[in-house]
């Protein structure tokens, strides 16, 4: 059924990347490849700044000042972008919240010597703001099926790497990054632990992340857009293809010998399934031949689900559940606004618990006004695209239902760990989101005259 | 383009915006300073702090550091029992005494853990409780202690590098001070007593210069880019609010009924055209 308020696709298709000039998607691009191919977190350049320096922040500056140029310095466009209202209301509340939290709380974080800890977390989370916001304002309508498929190419890397590492123990994400960055840069030594001592735990297969469960986690968000190629692809050959894509993300996401390699990638199925039956059903076939391939050449593929029993999985279990009485102090004592935003330091293991869950993480540090915020930064992407979900303009519709199910994959993976510790999903959390709102955006040719009230504008050309 | 006009609205409304910049400034004291009116003060909210460190080591009267017929497990687990002996109240109101420091305004907290679980790790709800009410203490001890050594660390915390060093200087102190007493009073024999030596002078330094400059910046930019983000549409919701007045108070629904020639603000007109060039697309 077509949406009643289909957007225009508008005349964007003219110049959109890949076959564009324009600075902006190409950052973007390699941003993109950046979270899925290199430790982004632990490469820290050689150079000293007055501000935080790490590689994510420094390559988010560069992209930022390079919209701020382009805004101010750029000829007239031909086409205006109009969005839905509220867009960004989410994330400017949270990150209001997020600063409120620590100027209400700075005598207590000074007093306990979190302040450092707390400005560095708040520099990310301005970063991935401001990612937002750029990519949003940034990318046309005929740039998100280009991007799908990158997602897709750059995922499969991600999933093939992450496989390889289980099975050799080397981490070719991080050792190429020493290698390419060693002039200007520090990498961290790789995580990589395949054969970990018996009281070690299970092992440590991280990708280009620091963490098994991040790079599941980017990994499931990617996996909606290679499902939702295949299941749009018009011929058998690209069809398979996209599947093949899909059955190595799902791999990848496995390999990591983690439960939520096998939840958020059945938690994505599901709401495909959800939103698009028909067109997720022709893709069946293939997965059971695909499941009856996998558990025929290499069973050992399905370790993660095995996990689900496994003694290590049942601490695992309990550390969470034990996580809910032993904050109650800190809740009752700080409900509305929290500690401070940032203030959770899991390296003082005396002080604080690691959460795993970023819900009860956020709660704990920016109240329950915190929460709410950070629960509609990730319903309102859903929220906006909902008119173009189940749009049949190829643009648009199949682009928009990948990204608003790869939101979904991020607010599952929030309650399984403290996924804002770790960068990668969040940036990619906040990419997908800006495709969500760019997917909802009508294109008008701007004509002479600038649009005066683009709300109304937009109210009135969806309506 | 959109940064560009966003500037230009505001550029136009830079009356409002210089307001929002006042409000913004006045946020930014305010968030770290508490000012008092009668007589008129300013005191920093945040805190400048210094740490220092120093060790104790847990001997015999002999030394055993130096002979190697002595063996030096006994002392390791009495190590561990003075660790945690000295975050009691007991020791806090001897340090302080030491210290000349008020006992209610030192927290401490014993050796952390090591060899458990990490799902133990974490504080539980009533050792947060604990820790939640003595977060406001300003003077501030941690001692670690590692289980295969006679050895105990202490990390004191102070508003001033020297306050910092005597408190930490303090703590071997006291605990000697507590230990002779209980074996004069026991009339242990010499060769059999534990004794306290401190592995040297407690050294310390100023952590943190205080966040004031870099609160008030934050608070500053986040109150006047809100208050900018926030001008834009309430300037639009003025505009309409006249628009409607001046209809006779009638309402068209997203402004598409409304006439941009009638009204003067151009918004009718910029609304049909996109309706236009949507039908136009189609």
């Amino acid at each position: 059924m077509e949406a009643k308020a289909l957007p225009l696709d508008g005349p964007s298709g003219v110049d959109a990347w890949p076959r564009t000039r324009r600075p902006l998607p190409w950052l973007i691009a390699a941003f993109l490849a950046s979270i899925f191919l290199l430790p982004v977190d632990g490469i820290h350049p050689k150079v000293s700044l007055p501000f935080s320096s790490d590689f994510d922040r420094f390559f988010v500056a560069v992209i930022v000042a390079a919209w701020a140029m382009g805004s101010l310095f750029a000829r007239r466009q031909r086409i205006v972008r109009l969005r839905s209202r509220g867009w960004a209301a989410a994330t400017i509340a949270f990150l209001l919240i997020a600063v409120t939290s620590i100027a209400i709380n700075i005598d207590r974080i000074t007093n306990l010597g979190e302040w450092e800890v707390a400005q560095k977390r708040l520099a990310v989370l301005i970063a991935l703001g401001a990612l937002f916001a750029v990519v949003a304002l940034t990318l046309r309508v005929a740039e998100l099926r280009p991007f799908a498929v990158l997602i897709v190419v750059l995922a499969t890397i991600t999933g093939l790497g992450t496989v390889y590492e289980k099975q050799t123990g080397n981490n070719v994400f991080y050792d190429t990054a020493a290698k390419v960055f060693a002039p200007v840069a520090e990498v961290d030594p790789s995580p990589t632990e395949i054969n970990p001592a018996w009281d070690r735990g299970r092992p440590t297969i991280t990708g280009p992340t620091r963490h098994g469960l991040s790079v599941t986690s980017i990994l499931s968000m990617a996996l909606p857009f290679a499902l939702v190629l295949a299941a749009t692809a018009t011929r058998t050959r690209r069809r398979l293809l996209w599947i093949a894509a899909a059955c190595i993300i799902v791999t990848g996401a496995l390999a990591t010998q983690r439960k939520s390699g096998a939840v958020i990638p059945a938690f994505v199925l599901l709401t495909l399934f959800a939103l698009r039956p028909r067109q997720l059903l022709r893709l069946a076939p293939y997965g059971v031949i695909a499941l009856a391939l996998a558990l025929a050449v290499a069973p050992g593929v399905f370790s993660s689900v095995q996990e689900f029993g496994h003694a290590d999985s049942r601490t695992s279990t309990a550390g969470r559940t034990t996580d809910y009485p032993a904050i109650v102090p800190d809740l009752l004592s700080h409900p509305l606004l929290g500690r401070g935003y940032g203030t959770l330091d899991s390296e003082r293991a005396d002080t604080y618990r690691v959460l795993d869950n970023e819900y009860l993480g956020e709660v704990f540090q920016v109240g329950g006004l915190g929460l709410l915020a950070f629960l509609a930064m990730i319903v309102t992407p859903l929220f906006v695209v909902r008119s173009v979900l189940q749009s049949d303009s190829p643009m648009r519709g199949p682009p928009a239902l990948a990204a608003a199910a790869g939101c979904l994959a991020f607010g599952v993976a929030c309650g399984l760990y403290d996924i804002l510790s770790f960068p990668q999903a969040p940036y990619l959390f906040l990419i997908m989101a800006a495709m969500c709102v760019c997917a909802a955006s009508v294109e008008v040719p701007a004509g002479e005259t600038v649009v005066e009230d683009p709300r109304a504008a937009y109210a009135a050309a969806t309506s | 383009m959109e940064l560009a006009r966003t500037l230009k609205r505001l550029w136009h409304r830079r009356r409002l915006v210089g307001l929002g910049a006042l409000l913004a400034a006045i946020a930014a004291i305010f968030s770290v300073y508490q000012v008092g009116l009668l007589p008129p003060s300013l005191h920093s909210r945040t805190n400048v702090f210094a740490t220092a460190s120093t060790q104790l080591l847990v001997d015999t009267p002999a030394s055993s550091f130096a002979d190697i017929a002595n063996d030096i497990e006994p002392l390791d687990a009495r190590a561990g029992v003075f660790a945690r002996f000295l975050a009691s109240p007991v020791a806090i109101s001897l340090i302080a005494r030491e210290a000349k420091l008020p006992a209610d305004a030192i927290e401490a907290q014993g050796p952390f853990e090591l060899n458990v679980p990490e799902v133990q790790q974490g504080p539980t709800a009533d050792r947060r409780s604990t820790q939640i009410v003595g977060e406001g203490a300003l003077y501030r001890l941690r001692f670690e202690n590692n289980p295969s050594l006679p050895i105990v660390t202490i990390f004191a915390q102070a508003p001033s590098e020297d306050e910092a060093v005597t408190l930490a200087t303090a703590v071997p102190v006291a605990l000697r001070a507590y230990i002779d007493r209980i074996q004069a009073q026991q009339q242990i024999p010499a060769k059999r007593r534990v004794v306290i030596r401190r592995l040297g002078k407690a050294t310390g330094g100023v952590v943190n210069q205080g966040a004031n400059l870099q609160i008030a910046t934050l608070v500053f930019i986040v109150v006047l880019g809100v208050w900018c983000l926030l001008l834009i549409p309430a300037q639009t919701i003025a505009r309409g609010w006249r628009e409607i007045g001046g209809d006779g108070g009638g309402w068209a629904p997203n402004g598409s009924g409304s006439n941009g020639a009638r009204n003067g603000h151009g918004r009718g007109r910029d609304v049909s055209r996109a309706e236009h060039e949507r039908q136009r697309a189609r």
